[in-house]
């Protein structure tokens, strides 16, 4: 049974303090006449407030496995409970709501709205939103955001006048003002000298305990795994037991 | 304003060349149309203007069973010129002027060889004419154009002079297109004219050919005009006319004119509209508009592929975008209307600056005016080109809702991508 080779002994009932709960999760994708299961009945629960790493080699399904975590892709079957809500067979749009208010994504390549400057970058998730925001209220909380991770003298300049440090912050920064309950981060690092990456893993770490946001990452940095608190190996489509 | 609205502003800015070239697209088309609706619209004018000003007049009142009988022996259904009828015609709401007229036929004659036409002596000359009886006064209040057309000499001054204006197709084979010379000859080498009355028996009375018309269209080359009581006399028929020609303060009041003066004149008269008389006109006009909307089709067929093949590129280059988008929260109807706005934009901001550029060369060639000769005219109109703002709004629409239109489908592709698969693309 996939069960026994989780990381971690699993009960039927949901657990009430799991911001990630997944059970028997699969994802098959059909390429042609051929099905290629990327992930074969992972069970996963992530807690409140930890800071989380994924790892495994390309083609283990991580991949696959943080984008359902992202409600970016939906499983083939299983269920997957964030924050307590089942979210497998939403659709799409309410897919969009639920990671509009409920993650925050960090990028390996920032993935900036290049037309926007920063404080409009960061503030720009709030504004999708149906309900009527303050704007005052909002511009006050990018500033104090802002401030947070070191951008104040940055706050009219555009992605492409900022380092790449720089940009990573206002990732940052726009994954955190919708105080999400769970922050994906996806080789936050990668595209980062050794020292920016410090400052950046520093930052998270220090936002991780700040916030208590949840955060995941996928990541080869050995860095971002030593400063993790729990690291999650997958292998072939199963989490492998720690 | 809605963030993505201010989004899409800022992508068209973004990529300056993709944008300024679909724009291009957008103004030249729509600066090209705007010129050649100018132009349509003055040539139209100018066909309008001579019939409604210059030939026809607005509307025609006849004796019943008049214009079926025209060819046959229009005499017959003449009928008098009261001042009481006048009144009725001129009280009518619209009715800024009234000519009475005696259409008839008959030939013209030079009696004696001209003093300038010695190689002729001995030979009369004759020609037919068809001619209008008219009182130059109310004429000219009524037909103002055609007094454009007298291209030598001048027009009778009274409705019993004994002068002639004439085609000068007609003047030239009988000798006297000299028509200052003519003025000089005594009233024995004038020219006769002879015309049937109404009971068949011809009648002659010589004129003096004072005036020569021109060609403003290519039937009125038999065309003469003559003082409306000297033939009314030549033809014993004191008082009777065969029309009355009437202008209105507007050409679209004509149906409800018609339909007014048809209550007040009863079963004795017919009063037809301008269209009525001469069909053609209207349906020349109303080719020209065809062949106008045709092009203007065309013309916008290939600005929309401008659009959409700016649009789609649009797309393509920006799929991790559109993934980034998506990932934060970004709803499919949104990423669509995202990008029709752009399209919209693009398609508002290129109609706008092309209608004003379009406008500003139409005003040019309106101020400097274009000299054009009419198909079997010997006459220059000078062409002033022209816009309406029905043609404008038209315009800007049609381009903004196509823009629109065109953009849903690169669109709807964007906003049915996967985001995972957006967020991984190069």
């Amino acid at each position: 049974m996939a069960n026994t080779e989780t990381h971690s002994t699993l009960t039927n009932a949901p657990n009430a303090n799991a911001i990630i709960d997944i059970r028997d999760l699969r994802k098959v994708y059909q390429l042609g006449k051929t099905s290629v299961e990327a992930l074969r009945g992972v069970n996963f629960e992530v807690s409140e407030g930890e800071f989380t790493v994924v790892l495994g080699p390309s083609g283990s399904g991580k991949t696959t496995l943080l984008n359902i975590i992202g409600c970016l892709d939906r499983a083939t079957s299983g269920t997957y409970r964030l924050d307590g809500e089942d979210v497998s067979q939403r659709d799409f749009n309410e897919l969009a709501e639920v990671r509009n208010y409920k993650i925050g994504f960090i990028f390996q390549n920032f993935n900036l709205i290049p037309v926007l400057n920063v404080l409009e970058n960061i503030e720009f998730p709030c504004l999708v939103r149906k309900e009527q925001q303050n704007r005052a209220e909002l511009r006050e909380r990018v500033r104090a955001l802002c401030a947070e991770v070191g951008l104040e003298r940055f706050m009219k300049h555009r992605p492409d006048e900022l380092s790449g440090g720089q940009r990573q912050r206002v990732a940052i920064a726009r994954a955190l003002i919708t105080q999400p309950r769970l922050v994906l981060a996806d080789e936050p690092t990668a595209n980062l000298d050794s020292k920016t990456s410090d400052q950046i893993l520093e930052l998270m770490q220090r936002l991780n305990r700040q916030h208590d946001t949840t955060f995941l990452f996928a990541t080869h940095d050995p860095r971002v795994m030593d400063l993790a608190r729990r690291t999650v190996r997958i292998k072939d489509g199963l989490v492998q037991p720690d | 304003m809605s963030p993505l609205v201010f989004m899409s502003a800022r992508n068209l800015a973004r990529n300056r060349r993709r944008t300024l070239l679909a724009m291009g697209a957008v103004v030249v088309g729509l600066c090209a149309l705007t010129v050649l609706r100018g132009f349509v619209n003055s040539v139209q004018q100018a066909q309008l203007n001579t019939t409604l000003l210059g030939t026809t007049g607005m509307l025609q009142i006849h004796r019943s069973g008049y214009l079926k009988n025209v060819l046959s022996n229009p005499l017959d259904l003449a009928f008098e010129d009261s001042p009481e009828l006048r009144n009725k015609i001129l009280s009518a709401a619209h009715v800024r002027a009234l000519a009475p007229r005696l259409q008839f036929s008959g030939s013209i004659s030079v009696n004696e060889p001209m003093a300038s036409d010695l190689a002729n002596v001995g030979d009369a000359k004759t020609t037919f004419l068809t001619a209008n009886a008219v009182d130059p006064e109310l004429d000219r209040q009524t037909l103002p154009q055609q007094y454009e057309w007298l291209i030598e000499g001048m027009m009778f001054p009274r409705a019993d002079s004994l002068a002639l204006v004439v085609h000068r197709d007609i003047a030239g084979p009988l000798g006297v297109e000299n028509v200052a010379a003519n003025l000089q000859q005594p009233s024995e080498t004038w020219p006769v004219v002879l015309a049937p009355d109404r009971d068949g028996s011809l009648s002659g009375e010589a004129f003096n050919v004072i005036g020569l018309l021109g060609s403003a269209v290519p039937t009125d080359k038999r065309l003469a005009l003559a003082p409306l009581k000297s033939v009314q006399k030549l033809l014993k028929m004191d008082d009777q006319i065969t029309e009355y020609v009437v202008r209105l303060d507007d050409v679209v009041h004509a149906a409800e004119v018609q339909k007014e003066l048809e209550q007040r004149l009863g079963s004795d008269f017919e009063v037809s509209r301008w269209d009525e008389i001469l069909p053609f006109i209207k349906d020349l006009i109303g080719n020209l508009t065809n062949i106008f909307d045709i092009i203007s089709g065309v013309f916008l067929l290939v600005v929309m592929l401008g659009i959409i093949n700016s649009m789609f590129m649009n797309v393509l280059e920006r799929v991790r975008e559109i993934g980034t988008m998506m990932a934060i929260g970004v709803k499919q109807g949104s990423i669509l209307s995202l990008f029709v706005v752009e399209g919209v934009f693009l398609g508002a901001l290129g109609a706008l600056v092309g209608l004003l550029l379009g406008a500003g060369i139409v005003q040019l060639m309106s101020l400097i005016g274009i000299p054009i000769s009419a198909p079997g005219s010997s006459l220059k109109f000078i062409l002033r080109p022209f816009l309406t703002l029905d043609f404008v709004v038209t315009a800007f629409s049609f381009t903004t809702f196509g823009a629109a239109l065109v953009s849903v489908w690169p669109a709807w592709r964007a906003s049915r991508l996967r985001p995972v698969e957006a967020l991984s693309a190069i």
